[in-house]
């Protein structure tokens, strides 16, 4: 049996409707993994945040009018419902934009879409603790998390097993946790919800 | 974030680092996201990649800033815990705070900090009253109230001096890191910026910060000198 958590969220659908979603109930955990998709897929919060909502009444309008698939995990579901509003706000932008305008320029060349993710707070915090972990610690995560390299290929070109870089990064954030622990803001760090109102 | 990691995905976390940094494959990144709705693990690990990845794009970028004057000083200054000595922490943030101590904030001749007058502009009075007689705490709570996006520079720069003159160096930077380059207070905020990476015990930080300041500006001169005194503690 499908147990939904309540989800005390405000939404209004697109045809303008207010989705009693307190009492229908759709779990706060899929409504913050939506807010991740949304905002890579969008790189664009406001519009983020009404994919979201769009996406989470199409949802619970298909869960009061028993279209759910009984053999389709409610998860895969709704991100199915993810992609179909997702490519609806491509084709909007598409038929909205400029004529003179760069097709390219839809994709944006931000460093990172997911940084609108996170409060500037938190960026700072987190830099201040990297300043404790010794250079090939941050020179670990960064080929990690802003290059993107494979483990193993990191490992090959140290010449070290890639086991051996798994722990290193294991702890090397273990470290970075600590640091935020020590000023206070541990339970800061990507915690907090940018969408959620 | 302690919690033990029950996620079989989260615990190998190269997708969870790949997605973050977009170089996931197409039909991995579905597979993936179908996922995340699911799994508060990962998606924890995704918020603390991007935050990593954010903090890590800044200190490059700031790096790369300074590059011409002083090559790779984030990642050149010895860290603490690369020389893996707890003494050279504890050794150097005594002298460290001592160097980012500010004796008197920057005075407030009255120029107005916020032209349009609304409600806004009343708190605003009060907190440079409240500034002016040196009661930064009050200045701070005043003056923080105001949103950021009615914010102007200069009264970012205030907030931040009131805010690290009452004792709280971290919030000093952030709000002093909304001055934004380009106004008169750019150069003033960096070497404040410095000031409270000092009182935090972070040289590197602040000799980061010190470097960004202009050559012309007036406040050059105390930035080089500064930045002179950390260099010799952090030697």
């Amino acid at each position: 049996m499908r147990m939904f958590a309540m989800a005390s969220m405000s939404m209004q659908s697109a045809d303008g409707s207010v989705p009693d979603v307190a009492m229908t109930g759709l779990s706060p955990t899929i409504a913050r993994g939506l807010e991740i998709v949304a905002v890579r897929a969008l790189r664009d919060v406001d519009e983020a945040r009404d994919a979201v909502q769009e996406i989470l009444a199409r949802a619970l309008s298909a869960i009061r009018t028993e279209r759910l698939p009984p053999d389709v995990p409610l998860e895969a579901f709704v991100y199915g419902i993810a992609r179909h509003v997702i490519a609806d706000v491509y084709r909007r932008r598409v038929r909205d934009r400029a004529p003179d305008m760069d097709p390219s320029a839809l994709q944006a060349s931000d460093p990172s879409p997911l940084e609108a993710l996170i409060q500037r707070e938190e960026r700072e915090m987190v830099v201040c603790a990297l300043a404790a972990l010794d250079a090939a610690d941050r020179d670990l995560l960064e080929r990690c998390f802003v290059k993107g390299e494979r483990v193993a290929a990191i490992a090959a070109q140290l010449g070290e097993p890639a086991d051996r870089v798994r722990k290193r990064k294991s702890r090397a954030l273990e470290r970075l946790r600590a640091g935020l622990r020590r000023s206070g803001r541990g339970h800061g760090i990507a915690s907090q919800s940018t969408l959620e109102t | 974030m302690s919690d033990p990691v029950l996620c079989s995905v989260a615990a190998e976390s190269e997708r969870v680092h790949r997605y973050v940094a977009g170089t996931l494959e197409l039909d991995a990144v579905a597979q993936f996201e179908a996922h995340l709705l699911g799994c508060v693990e990962c998606q924890a690990a995704v918020r603390e990649g991007v935050a990593v990845a954010a903090a890590l794009r800044r200190v490059s970028a700031v790096a790369e800033s300074v590059r011409p004057r002083r090559r790779s000083l984030w990642w050149a200054v010895p860290l603490a815990a690369a020389a893996g000595t707890l003494w050279l922490i504890v050794g150097r943030e005594g002298p460290l705070r001592r160097l980012g101590h500010v004796a008197a904030a920057p005075a407030f001749a009255g120029v107005p900090v916020r032209g349009d007058a609304d409600s806004t502009s009343r708190l605003v009075d009060s907190g440079m009253v409240a500034y002016r007689v040196e009661r930064y705490g009050e200045a701070a709570q005043r003056l923080g109230a105001v949103p950021v996006s009615s914010r102007t520079p200069a009264l970012s720069f205030y907030l931040g001096l009131a805010t690290l003159m009452s004792g709280d160096p971290v919030e000093a930077i952030h709000v002093l890191h909304e001055v934004p380059d380009g106004s008169p207070y750019a150069a003033e905020a960096h070497f404040y910026v410095a000031k409270a990476w000092l009182q935090a015990g972070h040289g590197d930080s602040a000799l980061v910060e010190l470097a960004v300041v202009p050559e012309e500006a007036p406040i050059a001169a105390h930035a080089a000198a500064l930045a002179d005194s950390v260099r010799e503690v952090l030697r």
